[in-house]
């Protein structure tokens, strides 16, 4: 259903999908943020034009297939682009009172793990193999507080005790590759949690990992939400994972959101035919499917300036106009948003029968 | 039904040794511990397990890229465990994991195609063309691909490469090792689909290796679960999705998000890690992270017990019941 229709530019007032958020101000907004990699002369619009706000205690999961752009949002906003290869065009992004592309690089480098921390997907590589987890979550204590290091270790122990690792005492003074891939990124979080940030992005935080270990991290992630009040972005393209633990999602393809919403909204009702057709074409441990559906072709390499819709290759409800004009992110439902020219949108057959 | 693949106590244990010079066994890894089962023709027989559950070793043993400590394995009758004569080599292929790494970055794709009929047909090249065009359409590669070389191609294309590699010399059976987990979702199910359609088309017998619980649903006809090596629970893919009886199943049919906001608390958390399988537990080795673990489960390995139709589960709470 419905509600209303409005577009959504970057000037617009968003109203937001639960009452309890619409008080308070979101502690991240970003606003038309555009990334292009540049390669031969040519430029990628690995992102182009992305928008959202991120409110205290939040979890908001961003999904999407490789090259769709998700990384690139929060890589951008974090600072850790390649200088050479890649820039930012245009976009704001405001933590609170500060604009984050404004800072200098010292100004940024009080910021970054202070109050916005990341964890990255593969644990083993993230953490440093010659010194032990304990000087690694030392460190960001003496960088960024007042701290002794009689003191910092102590805090290192009671994060490590907060991130559920059995005999912190021990674990303090072992190396990362005395730890297994769910303790490694145990130890990640709690180096993420040292300063009490107020955001933590987790980029594919348990893809590397197994299923088993997995739910642990996943439950983790939701207990420190709750008990600390921490706002967390999510990357992953595992449906199931944000279906798990996000408040709201946005789906990302060819650089742009194509749908947003509360996680419910969204897999109840997608609104946008990728969103349909990738909740489609997962298999499920809950039935059998006979055929899965597919979505046609791979995804399009886009060249600037795009003036279509960046689906409408792979679409199956793709009309005349979508090749001639990109649609804007339109509201749905409250706070339901899709880019879509089609109104309602076709249903997509639950098993595939387009292939 | 016609058995194509028996296996028999298969074990793969890997010595663990200490000191440069003098190296002295201090232990072992077992991979693989004890593993029975038969495959039929014409089923699919999906194995899923953990890192380190020893489903990749033992798919390595059955194409013969690793020796078996010992045990017996059968293939069209015929002992396989100290290698395999070309013409039984045929009639088994492999699909890998990564379709970056499988592929030979200096040959053309006509060239991959044509090394097996190479290596084990004496044929013209006008015969060689004629087996491989067909097969390039069943896998939704047009023909231009043959001149092109495989970093021209997309990870899913590329994986379509490789299973039209192992189709080429019309296999009888097919192991695949993960062949999906590096794809993404839209690109997999046309992946999960090709190879349904092919199973039909080449009358294929499948070993799927995946850790995917809803990959395995979708694709197995029976499955087999394994833990540290060992075989925990093997049965038809309804009873076993419906009736898991073993409680490592129970646990990994848990811990797997569902994409659906609306069943998150059915999420439920498996404590612990799996151990080292240097340490492995001397019983069950599920004992340590079992909620029903008791004295005997500690001590005694358990044996397969028959628990239902074609249902064999490797644990103590079902003793009582028929031994299979």
């Amino acid at each position: 259903m419905r509600c209303k229709y409005g577009l959504k530019t970057e000037q617009t007032n968003r109203t937001q999908p639960e009452e309890k958020q619409a008080a308070s101000a979101p502690i991240l907004s970003v606003e038309g943020l555009k990334t292009y990699y540049y390669s031969n002369g040519t430029a990628a619009p690995a992102v182009d034009g992305v928008s959202f706000e991120l409110h205290a205690g939040e979890i908001v999961g961003i999904v999407g297939e490789s090259g769709c752009g998700k990384s690139t949002v929060v890589r951008t906003l974090m600072g850790l682009l390649d200088p050479i290869s890649s820039r930012r065009e245009a976009g704001t992004a405001r933590l609170g009172d500060i604009d984050l592309f404004s800072l200098r690089p010292k100004e940024l480098c009080r910021v970054r793990g202070k109050r916005i921390a990341m964890i990255f997907q593969n644990p083993l590589s993230a953490l440093d193999p010659v010194y032990t987890v304990g000087n690694q979550i030392m460190e960001m204590l003496l960088l960024h507080e007042k701290m002794t290091r009689q003191q910092a270790r102590e805090r290192a122990i009671e994060l490590l005790r907060e991130v559920n690792i059995p005999s912190p005492e021990l674990r303090v003074d072992q190396y990362p590759h005395e730890l297994s891939g769910g303790m490694q990124q145990r130890v990640m979080i709690a180096i993420a949690l040292a300063c009490n940030p107020e955001i933590l992005i987790a980029d594919e935080p348990t893809t590397a990992l197994d299923v088993t270990v997995q739910a642990q991290i996943l439950d983790l992630l939701r207990q420190l939400r709750d008990r600390l009040g921490i706002a967390v972005i999510l990357i992953t393209h595992n449906m199931g994972v944000v279906a798990a633990l996000c408040d709201r999602m946005l789906v990302m393809y060819g650089g742009v959101v194509v749908e947003e919403g509360s996680c419910k909204e969204v897999f109840s009702h997608p609104a946008h035919p990728y969103t349909k057709g990738l909740l489609a074409a997962i298999p499920s441990v809950a039935q059998d499917k006979e055929r899965l559906y597919t979505i046609p072709g791979q995804v399009p390499v886009l060249r600037l300036p795009v003036r279509m819709c960046r689906f409408s290759s792979r679409c199956g409800c793709s009309m005349p106009r979508c090749e001639q004009e990109e649609p804007p992110l339109t509201e749905r439902a409250e706070g339901h948003w899709c880019r879509c020219w089609q109104e309602s949108g076709k249903e997509v057959p639950a098993d595939g029968e387009n292939s | 039904m016609e058995k194509i693949l028996e296996v028999n106590h298969l074990n793969k244990h890997y010595p663990v040794k200490k000191g440069l010079i003098l190296q002295k066994e201090i232990g072992q890894v077992r991979a693989v511990n004890e593993v029975s089962f038969d495959l039929f023709r014409g089923e699919t027989l999906g194995i899923i397990g953990e890192s380190g559950c020893g489903k990749s070793t033992l798919i390595r043993m059955l194409i013969g890229l690793e020796k078996p400590t010992s045990g017996q394995i059968r293939f069209l009758g015929q002992p396989i465990e100290n290698g395999m004569s070309a013409s039984l080599r045929k009639q088994m292929q492999m699909v890998f994991q990564d379709p970056y790494s499988s592929l030979d970055p200096r040959m053309s794709v006509q060239r991959i195609l044509e090394e097996p009929l190479r290596i084990h047909c004496k044929m013209s090249k006008q015969q060689k063309e004629q087996v491989i065009l067909p097969l390039l359409g069943q896998v939704g590669l047009p023909r231009e691909a043959l001149k092109k070389y495989p970093h021209e191609f997309s990870g899913g294309q590329r994986q379509r490469i490789g299973i039209a590699r192992a189709l080429v010399l019309e296999p009888t059976l097919l192991l695949c090792d993960e062949p999906v987990s590096a794809l993404d979702v839209s690109i997999q199910a046309q992946i999960l689909n090709l190879f349904r359609d092919l199973q039909r088309q080449h009358e294929l017998t499948l070993l799927f290796v995946s850790h995917d619980m809803s990959v395995i649903r979708y694709i197995s006809d029976r499955v087999m679960v394994m833990y540290l090596g060992q075989i925990m629970e093997i049965a038809t893919k309804k009873e076993l999705f419906e009736r898991p009886l073993h409680p490592y199943t129970q646990a990994l049919m848990r811990a797997v998000p569902v994409p659906d906001p609306e069943r998150r608390d059915q999420c439920a958390v498996l404590e612990g890690e799996i151990p080292s399988p240097i340490h492995a537990p001397k019983g069950c080795p599920f004992s340590t992270r079992c909620p029903y673990a008791s004295e005997i489960c500690r001590q005694q390995r358990p044996q397969m017990h028959r628990t239902g139709e074609g249902h064999l589960t490797a644990c103590h709470r079902y003793s009582g019941e028929v031994e299979g």
